[in-house]
């Protein structure tokens, strides 16, 4: 009987690839994206609309290739916090175009935040790709803006916002908006405030609690927020 | 037909489509909280046979797609934590994809990115590790098993180690230290004493050579509620301890590799000096330096060799393979400075230019490349991952979550003008080199190396 490991390896590599192929470049077909995989037409065809269809991948306005919402569930599913991937991927595009700015999840440690890989533009030189404790070099007073140290090729100061999600415990959960390169200028009080008012906005929504079904009086204003 | 028959026969696109439904099944069956689930239940829900559901299962756990929990159970892996990294835009990568160089695509790395980054960090990064159970009241004992003292790279190595210490005074009651000359059967027999007078935490930077021994012991030693770093150089088996900090070997390959080629034009003759044989950090450094080579059919290898990370060994290499093989080489790709002196030093012995060279870490590396103009770059592999070390070491004894890799960032060093299509400088040598400091000074040591503002002289002069 022949050996058919091999098969599964390849199938799972497949799947890997395809999943990733939307980081390495933009591809506007299904064709285009599976021959970046190496896949032939027809079956690199199926194999991407399997994972269109399953919502692994899906596509922007333009039609350009993106990871799709059911690969953010599984990652924060596989990091056992999945429960917010219902909101966490609207919640950041939503604020994404409120303020034009990079917003991503993090997790209070250590009084840094702990932060998976990101990208904060457009360009591989623009991505994070280490997961790191973000340290807090200073604080303003008035809303959580933080100046902290990102590393990625090399030490790098910016500008971040950081608003804790959830009841205070080791190892909540932070939502931060990262406002630009400390270095470069100071960042405009008007952008400022207005990641201030979304990051803490959109840090409730994401607060698990505020999910908790409470007793309801019939009031509208007092029934239970849905997320 | 019988069912076997039929499925060898079936269009192989069906089911490369079929196994990629049955794989999101699977995926899709763990809840937010990653609890373990049954294989035989995922295998049930895959729909297909249960041999099918079985290999399949097999395939996700050996790619880190699942993990194994205890016998029959499994639950999301590694390499499904990555597929959270989930970016709102498309197009962040195209930057490497304008600057595809002829030679690749290549395995490992795809032309959208030569350097290989998605290798790099793609697996493992967000494997957080809660140790809570490790949580205990300090201040601590920590004892540190170190590899060895055989070069400036790891006196600094130490420096930082005891600068995180330093740093963290209150927190450590006492620090020891014992130094195996990179011996592995000597480093085994002082981690048994150091274990014997239970210090709360070890680091280990491990000696080459160990045959699972060293893996045994510091798998006992955590069964036993010690916590193990691993700094530097790892023992065998990834489970030998609770973190490892390290930088990566590969990135420093891969990258200097890519220099060299690309300068070279893809034409040229190569001799290879690697550190320590049979230690991690070279291992992976000179693998991933070949597999970029072998993409460029037109340059040569002509030797590989390896020089114990020491000036002396660079120097000797570059006689013997100047004696041997008589004309110098277009190249020399070294994966430290640390030789790279020697091998520069033997050029201008013998009244000859240096060729083109790779290779960081020491300040003398890059006095001697600018004084010299010797076409030059390097990624220094950073020393400060000692403080690093204690600092992970002390936020598991307080209980915290530490990723179970812990990468020191690195940064690419040329000097001006000799960047290529694809390594760009994060720093220029001129800026970086430190004329003031001695020639041994290792520049990656972190704020070690930062002049002391009680004592007005370098940490790095301090004695070890």
């Amino acid at each position: 009987m022949p050996d058919r490991s091999e098969t599964y390896d390849r199938a799972v590599r497949r799947f890997l690839d395809l999943a990733a192929a939307p980081l390495r470049a933009t591809h506007y077909s299904p064709r285009a994206l599976a021959m970046s995989c190496g896949l032939p037409a027809n079956s690199g065809y199926r194999a991407t609309y399997a994972m269109e269809s399953a919502r692994l991948l899906r596509r922007d306005s333009a039609g350009a290739y993106l990871r799709g919402d059911l690969a953010g569930r599984i990652g924060l599913s596989a990091l056992g916090i999945g429960e917010l991937a219902v909101v966490a991927l609207p919640v950041l595009e939503q604020l994404r175009r409120d303020t034009g700015l990079t917003a991503l999840l993090g997790r209070q440690h250590e009084g840094g935040i702990l932060v998976g890989p990101f990208a904060f533009g457009r360009g591989a030189r623009f991505v994070v790709p280490h997961v790191q404790r973000l340290e807090v070099l200073r604080r303003e007073p008035g809303p959580d803006l933080f100046e902290m140290r990102v590393l990625r090729n090399g030490p790098e100061d910016h500008w971040l916002l950081s608003h804790p999600i959830g009841p205070a415990a080791p190892g909540r959960l932070a939502l931060v908006g990262l406002l630009g390169r400390s270095d470069l200028k100071a960042p405009q009080a008007d952008r400022q405030a207005a990641l201030a008012t979304a990051v803490a906005r959109f840090s409730q929504t994401l607060d698990p609690a505020a999910a908790a079904p409470e007793p309801s009086n019939g009031d509208p204003e007092s029934a239970p927020k849905r997320w | 037909m019988t069912g076997s028959a039929a499925l060898a026969s079936a269009p192989a696109a069906a089911a490369a489509a079929g196994n990629i439904e049955r794989i999101v099944r699977v995926l899709n069956c763990f809840g937010p909280d990653n609890a373990p689930l049954a294989s035989g239940a995922l295998v049930a829900g895959m729909g297909g046979s249960r041999a099918t559901g079985y290999g399949l299962l097999r395939a996700m756990v050996r790619q880190g797609l699942l993990q194994r929990v205890d016998h029959g159970w499994l639950r999301l892996g590694p390499a499904a934590q990555t597929l959270g990294f989930v970016p709102l835009a498309a197009g962040y990568g195209e930057r490497f994809s304008a600057t595809t160089v002829a030679g690749l695509p290549a395995r490992g790395r795809t032309a959208a990115d030569p350097l290989g980054h998605e290798v790099a960090w793609n697996q493992h990064l967000v494997e957080i590790v809660d140790h809570s159970e490790f949580a205990s009241p300090g201040p601590w004992r920590i004892a540190f098993a170190n590899a060895s003292l055989s070069n400036p790279w790891r006196e600094a190595l130490l420096r930082s180690l005891r600068y995180g210490v330093r740093v963290n005074g209150d927190m450590v009651s006492d620090l020891v230290i014992e130094t195996a000359d990179d011996d592995w059967r000597r480093q085994l027999g002082q981690i048994e004493r150091l274990l014997a007078d239970r210090p709360a935490a070890l680091i280990v930077s491990a000696a080459p050579g160990d045959d699972g021994q060293l893996s045994d012991l510091l798998m006992h030693a955590i069964r036993d509620g010690t916590v193990v770093v691993a700094v530097d150089r790892r023992p065998r088996e990834v489970d030998a301890t609770l973190a490892f900090v390290s930088a990566s070997g590969a990135v420093i390959g891969r990258t200097s590799a890519l220099w060299l080629a690309e300068r070279l034009a893809g034409r040229g003759r190569v001799w290879m000096l690697s550190g320590v044989q049979g230690a991690s950090p070279a291992i992976r450094r000179q693998g991933s330096a070949l597999e970029v080579f072998s993409d460029f059919p037109g340059i040569a290898i002509e030797a590989v060799t390896h020089t114990g990370w020491t000036g002396e060994g660079g120097y000797r290499a570059i006689e013997d393979l100047l004696d041997d093989i008589g004309t110098p080489p277009d190249a020399v790709w070294c994966d430290s400075g640390l030789q790279g002196v020697g091998a520069v030093e033997a050029f201008l012995a013998r009244g000859l230019t240096p060729p083109m060279h790779t290779g960081g870490d020491l300040n003398r590396m890059y006095k001697l490349a600018i004084q010299h103009r010797i076409d030059f770059m390097a990624v220094d592999y950073p020393a400060a991952m000692g403080a690093l070390a204690i600092e992970t070491a002390l936020t598991i004894l307080r209980g915290g979550q530490v990723p179970r890799r812990i990468e020191t960032p690195m940064q690419v060093i040329l000097p001006r003008g000799q960047e290529t299509a694809s390594v760009k400088a994060d720093a220029w040598a001129e800026r970086h080199v430190r004329w003031e400091l001695p020639d041994d000074a290792i520049l990656s040591q972190g704020a070690s190396l930062r002049p002391s503002a009680k004592t007005a002289e370098h940490v790095d002069a301090r004695p070890l």
